[in-house]
């Protein structure tokens, strides 16, 4: 079986070469038929690779452990539903499901284009099939899904106990579909350099595959961070540890991709920043995979040790090198359209400025995260730099984007001017006053210690409900001009009504944030039946440790009631829990509360021999479920974005080149 | 510890405790109840300001591994010995070297990481109006126009053909 799976992707490596040869020849001899055969091979490579994963999953099902992989990641007595996520829970099954997606999103990319497009379309398959070639590369060198172990065991060495959760089982496949889809945007950058311009069904096909991946992005990174919450016990979702920082990297520049095309569409402006942005998304897509897979940023001596790091390595540096040579040599063929532009005070010069934050704010993440590997080089001394330098910068960016999002939206294109907005930037100042007060007072920020933290809170409160407001001005202002037509307004503004939703998600994204400002934390020791009074609730630890099994996991749970003025508000159930494949008893945390703020238990220790004291710790976090809400909006909002009927752009038009043969 | 520091130690101490009297001031845990709010404050700032050393991206202060206890413990101790949050973090980073701080100290090499930041602020805005600015150089040294400005001028020129060979 192995041994078929091996071969599959040999040929799925060798079928997406030709396939590059093929469509870089239909490049250059504008034929039809070997394009066409390109398609075929993308999609043969696509069929045959999905058969290799059944293959992986038949293994992991069928308890064929003479597979390493098989026998690395399950056992028998896994559930169902993880012996199927098994196959993406370490690096080989990862990679695997990258290669996979990344080969649907060619498939499907090379076989829906819109006919305007038809003479980019083997560059575009170019720059697909060849990436996909280097991934089939790897999956059969360095990262081989299919080793075999000599003899068979009888058992597994099971699944990575922290990973057995419902979030970290769907968060790989999310953020892998949000990678893939930026390879389309990247594509057909790199097609329109060699092309020499762009075209109205360009803009159309790049905006909605940036958009499936933003949406993707979004969701998957909130859905890792809500893992790490629920899961790993200290009661944050955000460490901005590289892991994380590889994955927010692309979508801050798949936003600002966004926001160019946006440009892009309204004046034909910023097509070369379009391009670049493209690329650079893609490329940190695979830097960050380069950077959390290589081991490079555990320590400079650890990479020379990984046998797919330097591979890896290679395979960046030639993208980054290609895509630079290419746009070097082309992108002065691609023009603005109006070449006379004067940037004044309108939309665009507000978007502009908004790709300066995000763009700096790349650049400050992506130096904070390789900044240790260059200065262990230089000084020979290892250093960290973890969540505190991040942190420090992060505020004014949120500051930034806020300000930015209010005037820009209230801005028109190229308008020069205020106009009315001056006039609602005040009006929205006085009504977000009572909100702010309302807010305030619901979510306990009057009862913060520190007269630092609560003067910042109120302020980034005013600020995030004044830039609400100045949306929904701007909202009505666009009912008022359709003269109130509803139908007509939701049947054609749908991108518009799509960002404003996604700008308010951010907003209430952020108003969770600031939660983090006021979160308490408390370690207590209980005895059974004992009641204690911890940051404003009484505690009550009932009976004594209770044990149980569920599926393959033995349960410690300390069942714990939670009081307020002496009613019962919750009954909650921190536990330990013992994997059968792992010695160390992990923490099963236990959260309830509502929306304005969460109570978060961790059992740290019980005693062991009669289970009737316990040590916990508490954390009372504020609008953390904000956040998880905020995600949601922010998604539908991209959603509906991505069902607006495109009404095209004012770029050049190209008379679409004919096929010479075939 | 002189007695002068230990006055203005428990003067501060009481100064803390009488501006705010909230919750946090009964604690009951073995551990921390020995410690004042002040001391709790101290030790609160620099467990987050090192770095958990077997774990990824974690502070000592939020993970619970054996060598973050210890280092836990530590810092206690030195606060309980009056020292300060400097003189801990110091102690820290002598002992294992700047890698235990969870940001770049901020000088040699390292301060790059400090002055990167800055430098794009300043710089950045500088990169977009450089841009534009040459932008709109070079097109009317070349006299490059847009398509509307193009049949403007088409229609002028048209108009002013009417206009001769009416007057002719």
């Amino acid at each position: 079986m192995a041994n078929y799976g091996f071969f599959l992707l040999f040929l799925c490596s060798a079928s997406c070469l030709y396939g590059f040869a093929a469509s870089l020849a239909a490049a250059k001899w504008r034929n039809r038929r070997l394009f066409q055969s390109a398609r075929f091979a993308a999609t043969a490579s696509g069929v045959l690779s999905l058969i290799a994963c059944g293959f992986v999953w038949y293994a992991i099902l069928n308890h064929d452990f003479s597979l390493y992989y098989a026998y690395k990641n399950s056992s028998t007595d896994l559930p169902f539903f993880y012996k199927i996520t098994a196959f993406w829970s370490s690096l080989e099954g990862s990679h695997m499901l990258w290669t996979v997606f990344l080969n649907i999103c060619t498939v499907v990319c090379l076989w829906t284009f819109s006919k305007d497009n038809e003479h980019i379309m083997p560059y575009v398959g170019a720059s697909l099939l060849v990436v996909l070639g280097w991934m089939y590369y790897l999956a059969i060198t360095h990262s081989d899904i299919f080793a075999v172990t000599p003899v068979a065991a009888a058992e597994g060495r099971g699944m990575n106990t922290l990973l057995q959760n419902p979030y970290m089982a769907i968060h790989p496949p999310m953020l892998f579909v949000g990678y893939t889809t930026l390879a389309v945007p990247f594509a057909y950058s790199i097609a329109a350099l060699c092309y020499g311009d762009v075209t109205e069904g360009w803009l159309k096909t790049v905006r909605r595959w940036s958009l499936i991946s933003w949406c993707f992005l979004t969701a998957a990174i909130i859905l890792g961070g809500r893992w790490a919450y629920v899961e790993l016990g200290w009661a944050g979702y955000w460490a901005w540890d590289p892991v994380e920082n590889s994955s927010f990297l692309p979508w801050l520049l798949v936003t600002s991709l966004l926001h160019c095309l946006l440009v892009q569409g309204q004046l034909g402006q910023l097509k070369r920043l379009t391009f670049v942005l493209a690329i650079l998304s893609f490329f940190l897509t695979f830097f960050g995979t380069f950077i959390t897979r290589s081991g490079v940023i555990t320590s400079v001596h650890s990479f020379a040790e990984s046998p797919i790091g330097p591979s890896y390595l290679l395979f960046i540096s030639g993208l980054l090198l290609a895509s630079s040579l290419i746009y070097g040599f082309r992108a002065y063929l691609v023009l603005p359209t109006d070449t006379g532009k004067v940037w004044g005070v309108s939309k665009e010069s507000a978007v502009v400025v908004c790709l300066l934050i995000l763009l700096s704010f790349a650049a400050i993440v992506f130096v904070g995260t390789i900044f240790p590997i260059v200065s262990e080089t230089i000084t020979k001394q290892r250093i960290s730099i973890q969540a505190p330098y991040f942190n420090a910068f992060a505020p004014y960016v949120g500051f930034g984007l806020i300000v930015t999002i209010a005037i820009g939206n209230l801005l028109r294109y190229q308008a020069n001017n205020f106009g009315e907005s001056l006039k609602v930037f005040v009006y929205a100042t006085v009504i977000a006053l009572p909100i702010t007060g309302l807010f305030a007072w619901q979510a306990d920020i009057f009862d913060t210690v520190s007269p630092f933290n609560k003067g910042i809170q109120l302020a980034g409160v005013q600020l995030i409900f004044w830039c609400a407001v100045c949306l929904s001005w701007d909202l009505l202002l666009r009912i008022k001009m359709i003269r109130g037509h509803w139908t007509l307004f939701f049947s054609r503004n749908r991108a518009f009504l799509g960002a404003y939703i996604a700008h308010m998600g951010a907003l209430v994204m952020i108003l969770g944030f600031l939660g983090n400002y006021r979160g308490l934390e408390q370690e207590v020791s209980l005895n059974a039946d004992e009641v204690k009074s911890v940051l404003g609730y009484e505690l009550k630890f009932v009976s004594g440790i209770e044990v149980s099994k569920v599926d393959n996991v033995r349960l410690f749970t300390a069942p714990i009631e939670v009081s307020q003025q002496g009613r019962l508000i919750a009954r909650m159930k921190p536990a330990r829990s013992l994997y059968p494949t792992s010695k160390d008893l992990l923490n099963e945390i236990a959260v309830d509360g509502g929306i304005w703020r969460d109570l978060y238990i961790v059992l740290k220790d019980f005693d062991r021999n009669q289970g009737k004291q316990i040590v916990i710790q508490i954390n009372v976090n504020p609008t953390v479920r904000f956040v998880w809400l905020a995600t949601i909006i922010m998604v539908i909002g991209g959603l509906v974005a991505l069902s607006d009927a495109y009404r095209g752009d004012r770029s050049r038009d190209v008379i679409a080149g004919k096929w010479e043969t075939g | 510890m002189s007695f002068a520091r230990l006055v203005i130690y428990f003067s501060c101490c009481c100064l803390l405790i009488s501006l705010d009297v909230s919750g946090q001031s009964t604690i009951e845990n073995s551990e921390t109840s020995q410690m004042s709010f002040d001391d709790q404050r101290v030790f609160k700032d620099v467990a987050g300001m090192l770095r958990c050393p077997t774990c990824t991206g974690l502070s000592v202060l939020d993970s619970d591994a054996k060598f973050s206890v210890q280092i836990q413990n530590l810092v206690k101790k030195q606060i309980d010995q009056g020292k300060s949050k400097e003189d801990i973090l110091n102690y820290f980073e002598k002992r294992y070297g700047p890698w235990i701080l969870r940001q770049p100290p901020k000088r040699g090499f390292h301060i790059v990481a400090w002055v990167f930041p800055l430098v794009l602020i300043v710089l950045g805005p500088l990169i977009v109006w450089f841009m534009v600015w040459r932008r709109s150089r070079k097109s009317s040294e070349y006299m490059v126009r847009s398509a509307d400005e193009i049949a403007e001028e088409f229609k002028q020129a048209i108009n002013q053909a009417l206009a001769a060979s009416k007057g002719s």
